[in-house]
């Protein structure tokens, strides 16, 4: 008699699975699927999304923001930011010559976006990233900038810490508490979160 | 139905075969290899060989600040990334006694459920695929993708969130949060009773789970087993529970626990957690302060004092305890990790002796093994 | 003209006839026909297989809520056929340790005996290319020469994995061979036939599977299970097992050697479709029922292939639609099932339909 009850039983919840599956296939309306290169025009993604970092330019002065001060070259964990920099004439400060990207390196963690005070660096939802090769994905940020045009020829040469003046070369030694300015600066949360 | 017994008697002179199972095989996971020696279909024993995608990140750790290790704990579990995150910034807020504010300890227990939920969404669907049916595994991505989602609103990221930092969260949730959660909750718990109709109360799932690959609850702690692997043998511990931190205590759910050990009770004890999981995420959610802050406010470069520092958490897998000792400066001294999937998997040879290919399978799918958990 | 789509057998008569005329014997008339017959047929696996595989996609993403492919034509209807244009341009390895002739000879043995079957299948009234009076059993015998060219591939492949595969997959076929056999035999002594034809002709009346008080319905779960095992498809697919033996006996194949397995699992999935609708439903016949003229006339509008298709069509949506729902049975719990459970109810199927021929019970007779 068990043999039948159980028999019975299997026989119910192979049914039951069979109605989900036909239940689904029945109803196209459920289909979840995104056509994505089509849909790419309506595609939304959260504001939050984040895929790559990028330089914010000022709307006023059409410069960039950043003025090289190498934090985030600090924070990152992976390299992936190179950095040299340069007194401008006019205004006396300093002004990045070559923001470098490393994005074949990069976590797209965001602390460089985080360790950066002068609202210079954001992170964008550009998620399409894909290249052929690694060298493809070296880029120069300010590359709206004269000076820092497209030429990536020196690029890579300053992985090893640098006693160049001019750059600030992450160092990776264990001896880099000493030369961290911004270590007793603190954090503040930014609110990143749409008014 | 059908049970081999463990020491299914091979006569001396039979031949061995031995067949390698990975590290290109799809049901290990990731890069696993298994040396596998069968006799016919039977397998006599099982040898794991690790470390494919074995990147140091214990070694890694002494050059890295508190803060740039964060994204490399959200790479070693990458299905429990929060759990991993919480586990340094623990570590790191035991060592510099950092304050973590309320909000900030209710969204992460908010954060670390979701995920353990996706884990195990993420487990049901792959499990499914290990047993032959392919659909469980688009119908868990489905639900899973909706976890997804509400991480890449709060946190940026999908997988590896990287949102859980020293001293509390990295930013404010999402304005949309609350809802989105709430509305998964409830889209959610209906799901898994179609889970239930999909696979649990399929006879051939059943039959191919229930009394294969006991884990015997002794045999399970000696190994170190811990979650729903140690669980599912009726062992009632859970970090949660036993050792609670953050604010778990505050929150009222109940440890899933089956007493069989078997492949069958590890699935339905990991069925149980997801529900659990909701229920956490609920109270949560209704418990959770509207305003606050998120985050303490620490130096950029947290220096960890002298000492031994000690932090777990109950990550999708089991256990994951993290051991920082410092010597007063910002990096690290020494940073061990342990992390659940290696301790399940070295009870799996243990478990598998004297079952089919096809046993081995389900048995590997039910320990839920992540590589890069394993292999650090 | 249009009474040819509904009376096929005269236009294969009138065919033949003509064919005489001009080739002025028999023989050649026949061996002419053959030709044609053997061309249509090979057109015929092609673009069954092609549509075939486009149908499970679909089923498949739908069941999973996908939509499947969609690139490749409207709705995907083209992707099969760039699939298979990729197959024939790729290169076909032979494993360097591999038993070159048997590896390179086993998908034809596989796929050889799936064509042979399709010549016995009564698409239409007089459309079966062999019309054979013990066609049923042939057409069981000639299937199980598949397995020979699994095992074959499996060993000669010089692969594990391969072997275990093929062991399972001998191991099962042979098994479930004998439930599928015995199905179909509790049904034979309705007719007492094997002519596919005649078998088709007996059941102007009714459908044997309820025409055979429960015998019927009973012999088609028992062959529904039984072929579906025989086709390796899951939830019996453990010759495969792909998250077991990463593909099992045809790990090794590729390209157009690859290919003809693949063409053989789907012509294989048509055939006992074919089998199962023409012995329990019918086949080409329209669905009847006694004294209701003007609907039977209403059925009789379809024409005959399109009945057959029809039926067909829905026991491989069957077969698929378990395949997108089940998980795979264990290899010994899959021997288990076969001889303690199926094997002996289709031996008492069997007996329970001698005894309801030999009272004369069963409807219309």
């Amino acid at each position: 008699m068990n043999i039948f009850v159980k028999t019975l039983r299997g026989l119910k919840g192979l049914l039951s699975g069979m109605g989900l599956t036909f239940g689904y296939f029945a109803r196209p309306s459920k289909v979840i699927t995104q056509q994505y290169p089509e849909n790419r025009n309506t595609l939304k993604l959260p504001e939050r999304s984040q895929a790559r970092i990028d330089l914010i330019k000022n709307a006023e002065t059409g410069r960039y923001n950043c003025i090289a001060c190498g934090l985030c070259v600090k924070a990152c964990p992976n390299n992936s930011i190179e950095l040299t920099k340069f007194k401008d004439p006019e205004t006396k400060k300093f002004r990045p010559e070559k923001f470098v990207y490393h994005f074949e390196r990069c976590l797209v963690c965001g602390l460089c976006v985080e360790a950066c005070k002068f609202d210079a660096l954001r992170m964008t939802s550009e998620f399409e990233t894909a290249a052929w090769s690694p060298d493809d994905l070296v880029e120069i940020l300010n590359k709206d900038d004269p000076w820092a045009h497209d030429d990536k020829s020196d690029i890579g040469q300053q992985t090893a810490p640098d006693k160049n003046e001019q750059t600030a070369s992450p160092a990776r030694d264990t001896d880099r508490q000493e030369h961290t300015g911004a270590e007793e600066k603190t954090i503040q949360p930014k609110d990143r979160s749409p008014k | 139905m059908s049970n081999i017994p463990a020491d299914t008697s091979i006569e001396p002179d039979f031949e061995d075969y031995y067949v390698n199972m990975g590290p290109q095989h799809p049901s290990t996971h990731g890069v696993l290899r298994l040396i596998v020696k069968l006799a016919g279909e039977t397998v006599l024993g099982v040898t794991p060989h690790i470390g494919f995608v074995h990147r140091g990140i214990e070694k890694m750790a002494e050059a890295l600040t508190a803060q740039q290790f964060f994204p490399l704990t959200s790479r070693l579990d990458y299905l429990s990334a929060h759990m991993n995150n919480w586990a340094w910034a623990m570590a790191i807020e035991k060592a510099a006694g950092i304050e973590v504010p309320e909000r900030a300890e209710y969204i992460r227990i908010i954060m670390s459920e979701l995920s353990r939920i996706s884990s195990h969404q993420l487990w049901w669907g792959v499990f499914g695929m290990d047993l032959g049916a392919f659909t469980p595994f688009l119908y868990g991505f489905r639900d899973r993708e909706r976890v997804n989602d509400i991480f890449e609103k709060t946190c940026g990221v999908r997988l590896t969130m990287n949102y859980i930092c020293a001293g509390g969260v990295r930013e404010d949730v999402d304005r949309d949060f609350e809802k989105d959660v709430r509305e998964f909750t409830d889209y959610f718990e209906p799901m898994i009773d179609e889970y239930d109709r999909l696979l649990s109360g399929n006879i051939i799932i059943q039959e191919r789970t229930k009394g294969v690959g006991v884990l015997d609850p002794e045999t399970a702690k000696q190994y170190g087993c811990t979650g729903p692997t140690l669980r599912a043998g009726g062992v009632d511990y859970d970090v949660r529970k036993n050792r609670p931190y953050g604010l778990y205590p505050r929150m009222d759910f109940k440890t899933a626990v089956a007493t069989e050990g078997d492949s069958w009770a590890r699935y339905v004890v990991r069925l149980e957690e997801m529900r659990q999981s909701l229920k956490i995420i609920r109270q949560a959610l209704d418990q959770i302060p509207a305003e606050g802050p998120v985050r303490a406010k620490t130096p950029m470069n947290i220096k960890i004092p002298d000492g031994h520092y000690l932090s777990r958490v109950e990550a999708a897998r089991g256990e994951f305890a993290l051991y920082l000792v410092g010597n007063g400066k910002i990096l690290p001294q020494r940073v061990k990790l342990r992390s659940p999937g290696f301790s399940n998997l070295s009870a799996l040879p243990e478990t598998v002796k004297g079952w089919r290919i096809a046993d081995l399978v389900t048995i590997m799918s039910t320990f839920d093994l992540v590589m890069p958990d394993i292999d650090r | 003209m249009e009474s040819y789509i509904y009376r096929t057998d005269k236009l294969i008569l009138d065919l033949t006839e003509w064919l005489t005329e001009a080739t002025g014997s028999a023989f050649a008339a026949e061996v002419v026909k053959m030709s044609i017959a053997a061309a249509v047929l090979s057109a015929f696996v092609g673009l069954l297989a092609m549509i075939l595989i486009y149908i499970e996609r679909k089923v498949a993403g739908h069941m999973q809520q996908r939509v499947g492919p969609m690139r490749v034509g409207p709705h995907g209807i083209l992707q099969t056929v760039a699939d298979s244009i990729k197959l024939v341009a790729k290169e076909g390895l032979t494993p360097k340790n591999a038993d070159a002739f048997i590896f390179n000879l086993a998908p034809l043995l596989v796929f050889a005996s799936s064509f042979a079957c399709l010549s016995f299948i009564p698409f239409s009234p007089g459309m079966t290319i062999v019309s054979f009076n013990v066609g049923l059993l042939f057409i069981l015998g000639i299937a199980s020469v598949g397995v020979l060219g699994i095992l074959a591939g499996g060993w000669a492949s010089n692969n594990k994995w391969s072997v275990l595969g093929a062991m399972r997959s001998g191991a099962q076929i042979i098994s479930y061979e004998l439930s599928a056999t015995l199905a179909l035999l509790a049904i034979v002594p309705f007719f007492g036939t094997l002519d596919f034809q005649e078998i088709v002709l007996s059941q102007q009346k009714g459908w044997w599977i309820w025409r055979a008080p429960g015998v019927g319905l009973l012999g088609f779960l028992i062959y529904t299970i039984a072929s579906t095992a025989e086709c390796n498809r899951t939830p019996f697919d453990i010759a495969e097992g792909e998250s077991e033996l990463t593909g099992g006996f045809h790990t090794e194949y590729s390209a157009m050697k690859f290919a003809m397995f693949f063409l053989a699992e789907f012509i294989n999935i048509f055939i006992v479709s074919a089998i199962s609708a023409t012995v329990f439903f019918g086949g080409w016949m329209p669905f009847h029922i006694e004294g209701l003229d003007t609907l039977n006339r209403v059925f009789d509008l379809l024409p005959p292939i399109v009945w057959f298709f029809g039926k067909v069509a829905c026991l491989v949506f069957v077969v698929m639609w378990f395949r997108w729902t089940f998980p795979r049975l264990r290899v010994d719990q899959l021997m288990h099932f076969e001889w303690k459970y199926l094997m002996p109810l289709s031996l008492i199927n069997l007996a329970l339909a001698a005894i309801a021929v030999s009272a004369g019970l069963y409807f219309f007779n």
